[in-house]
């Protein structure tokens, strides 16, 4: 085996120098303690739509201010492109197609063994806790529940609990739910199931929602169709939950803004109205669903951007209050989305299976204690890299079968070759091979991305396949696809997904 | 005479065919939501999932029908106490059976795409919710003194309606064995351990 070094190598190692001797030293102890993990996960916020990250709006000022004490990743991608698959990647540390957690059902779940085989299980000593507004997530945590200390049921985050209802139907939550919400909630539609009580409901909801409607004119914020919620119930329960728990602990926090619908506080309406801002036109995608204006796309961003701010700004309170209390001395705070958002190209949210930047792309921040200066990383990472990251840094081992791996700084081996890969496969039988999906390779400037099937959007596919690649560093809008399969930079990016495929033995139904 | 009134109106048979008249519209609209939301749910996880939402809706379907039926029970024991059954259920059942429709028709208006471009028209008018809504309520007052005057008034609207409820009631037993197999798909689902 060759050991030594080229030039090369050695201006690579070198130029990771600085930033080694920036990093605080937070491996397995601090002081001889274990630190403290709190994860913050914003549902749906897109690298793209961040100030952070240069986005001309300044939609996140409070976390710009506070990343000079973190470490930024500028390249750090979901691993799907919707809540269930890539939350499930985050907590297990594996893609989709190992987890299958990639159907929008909570009950056709991630695989059994990764109930047990999660970052709650992988970290025994310490006290873990845990609460989401997302259902999706929601029903991962109750799957892996047996290794978490605490997890607050997720109604208790609602404006008006049901908390009758999810203890009577407590082994069947998101059907019965789902039916008292038609039931009863749906009248903020104009209809509902119930001819009569859902109207006497409403008059109940109105009553009990009606301090919160000043504060929210574009309406409260709301999950599971019509539950309400303010993010500021979640913040506060996090801040005293952290200052009541055990320690060392392990903290998951997944808070649903900005997810739709983009429902702002009263302070930040009309924030960005007329602000001169043009986003940029793009064409309409293949997967794309129906066709969208364009003003209301730059409609859409505005509410999107505006509601971010709420998000940014609840995030500063809960520093503030976790710094004030020396909740942060001794803590290392993750704070990331499980993906993106979109406006354009036909595609509102994020309900294609696209992968376009603004879907996948999200931020990363880590604030380990005691930071002092600024890290810029711009190495590529994934959200199937946290894990090891976290159990790098709470000194623990790694697993066999995990599939990201250290991130810099704490990884200080050169990685530029690295490829990452976001998945979906929601039409996809959960067993035999993959028939409907999107596969994504990102590696050096490039981005590539593989649809096939016929299921669904899907059956928009011209020969039930299509290829995209893009160069991000000369295309950041992915307005030019460069796929030729007589080119050999196109060539090489299909290889490298065979060969993935075959390291993962798996099959892909071929179409024509 | 009085007292055997009396008695018939305390009576459960005298709720049930009260209950089986509430039961009606309150049925059709919601089997009508349940239907169209089965495709939506299976789509999206199993058929399964949908029977199980179909159970549950149908469950609240019955509580809200015999939550209603004693509302209804209870105020019609304010109506003169010289009224025969079949006059206490044709007045009760029309009043009710025209508030539920015009609840229906309401949700309807909101709830399909047909008749939502009405709707966009409408509200395209000036004053659109004042005017939609006095128009609403005075058409609803008017179809409830029209059916009053002609069960009260004329001996035919009595026995029109008397025979009207009587077929609904027929109905009612058909969504009551649904209700049932709600029930039983509710129980099942929570028998089972999902997680």
């Amino acid at each position: 085996m060759d050991n030594h070094l080229t030039r090369r190598d050695f201006l690579k190692l070198a130029a990771l120098l600085p930033v080694s001797l920036y990093l605080p030293k937070i491996t397995s102890s601090i002081n001889g303690e274990k630190p403290n993990v709190l994860v913050i996960i914003f549902d749906s916020w897109s690298a793209s739509n961040t100030s952070l990250y240069g986005y001309p709006r300044k939609t996140t000022p409070n976390i710009d201010k506070l990343a000079k004490n973190a470490i930024v990743y500028h390249n750090h991608y979901a691993s799907g492109h919707y809540t269930y698959p890539s939350t499930a990647s985050f907590l297990t540390g594996v893609l989709p197609w190992e987890h299958k957690g990639y159907w929008s059902n909570p009950y056709e779940n991630i695989q059994e063994p990764y109930y047990q085989k999660n970052i709650f299980h992988y970290l025994p000593e310490y006290y873990r806790s845990a609460c989401t507004h997302n259902s999706l997530a929601n029903g991962l945590l109750v799957n892996m529940a047996a290794g978490i200390d605490k997890l607050l049921p997720k109604y208790n985050l609602s404006i008006i609990p049901n908390k009758w209802y999810d203890r009577l139907f407590s082994h069947d939550e998101d059907i019965s739910i789902l039916s008292w919400i038609r039931n009863l909630e749906n009248l903020e539609e104009g209809f509902a199931n119930s001819v009569f009580l859902s109207r006497f409901y409403r008059q109940f909801r109105e009553i009990s929602l009606a301090k919160y409607r000043e504060q929210f004119p574009r309406g409260i914020p709301a999950f599971s169709l019509k539950d309400n919620f303010v993010l500021e119930t979640a913040i506060d329960w996090v801040a005293e939950n952290l200052q009541e728990s055990a320690t060392p602990f392990f903290s998951y926090i997944h808070l649903l803004p900005p997810h739709s619908p983009y429902r702002t506080r009263r302070e930040f309406v009309d924030q960005f109205k007329s602000d001169g801002f043009i986003p940029i036109k793009k064409p309409h995608h293949l997967l794309g669903q129906k066709p969208i204006t364009y003003q209301e796309q730059v409609g859409s961003r505005r509410m999107y951007d505006e509601y971010l701010l709420y998000a940014d700004s609840e995030f500063q309170r809960l520093m503030e209050n976790l710094a004030q209390k020396g909740g942060l001395e001794n803590t290392i705070v993750i704070l990331t989305s499980d993906h993106g958002e979109m406006f354009e190209r036909g595609i509102p949210e994020h309900g294609t299976p696209s992968f376009h930047n603004p879907l996948v792309h999200v931020p990363l921040l880590i604030f380990p204690p005691g930071q002092q200066e600024r890290i810029d990383i711009h190495a590529l990472t994934t959200t199937v890299d946290l894990l090891p990251t976290i159990l790098h840094l709470t000194g623990n081992p790694t697993p066999a079968g995990l599939e990201g791996e250290l991130i810099p700084p704490f990884q200080t081996e050169n990685r530029s070759e690295r490829a990452i890969i976001t998945a979906d496969f929601r039409l996809s039988p959960k067993s035999g091979p993959l028939s409907d999906g999107t596969i994504m390779i990102r590696a050096y400037d490039y981005k590539f991305t593989y649809f096939f099937g016929t299921k669904n959007k899907y059956s928009k596919l011209p020969d039930s396949f299509g290829f995209e690649l893009f160069d991000l560093a000369n295309d950041r809008e992915e307005m030019e696809n460069l796929f030729d399969p007589s080119d050999s930079l196109s060539q090489t990016f299909l290889q490298m997904m065979e060969d993935k495929l075959l390291e993962k033995n798996l099959e892909l139904v071929r179409y024509n | 005479m009085t007292e055997k009134i009396k008695n018939s109106r305390l009576s459960f048979g005298y709720w049930f065919k009260l209950f089986l008249i509430v039961a009606f519209p309150l049925h059709v609209w919601g089997l009508l939501m349940i239907f169209r939301d089965i495709e939506f749910i299976t789509e999206r996880t199993n058929l399964w999932d949908a029977f199980g939402y179909s159970g549950y809706s149908l469950l609240f379907i019955l509580v809200e029908s015999i939550l209603l039926s004693v509302i209804v029970w209870a105020l019609s024991l304010l109506l003169p106490k010289g009224w025969g059954e079949s006059r206490m259920l044709a007045v009760t059942g029309s009043l009710f059976s025209i508030l539920a429709g015009a609840s229906i028709v309401d949700m309807a208006f909101h709830a399909f795409s047909e008749v939502r471009i009405s709707k966009q028209y409408l509200y395209g008018l000036k004053n659109f919710t004042a005017t939609t809504y006095a128009l609403i309520s005075a058409a609803v007052i008017a179809a409830m003194v029209i059916s009053l005057l002609l069960i009260l008034k004329t001996n035919k609207g009595e026995k029109v309606f008397t025979e009207i409820f009587e077929r609904v009631s027929m109905l009612g037993y058909l969504y009551l064995f649904l209700d049932a197999a709600g029930i039983a798909i509710v129980i099942l689902r929570n028998l089972s351990e999902k997680y």
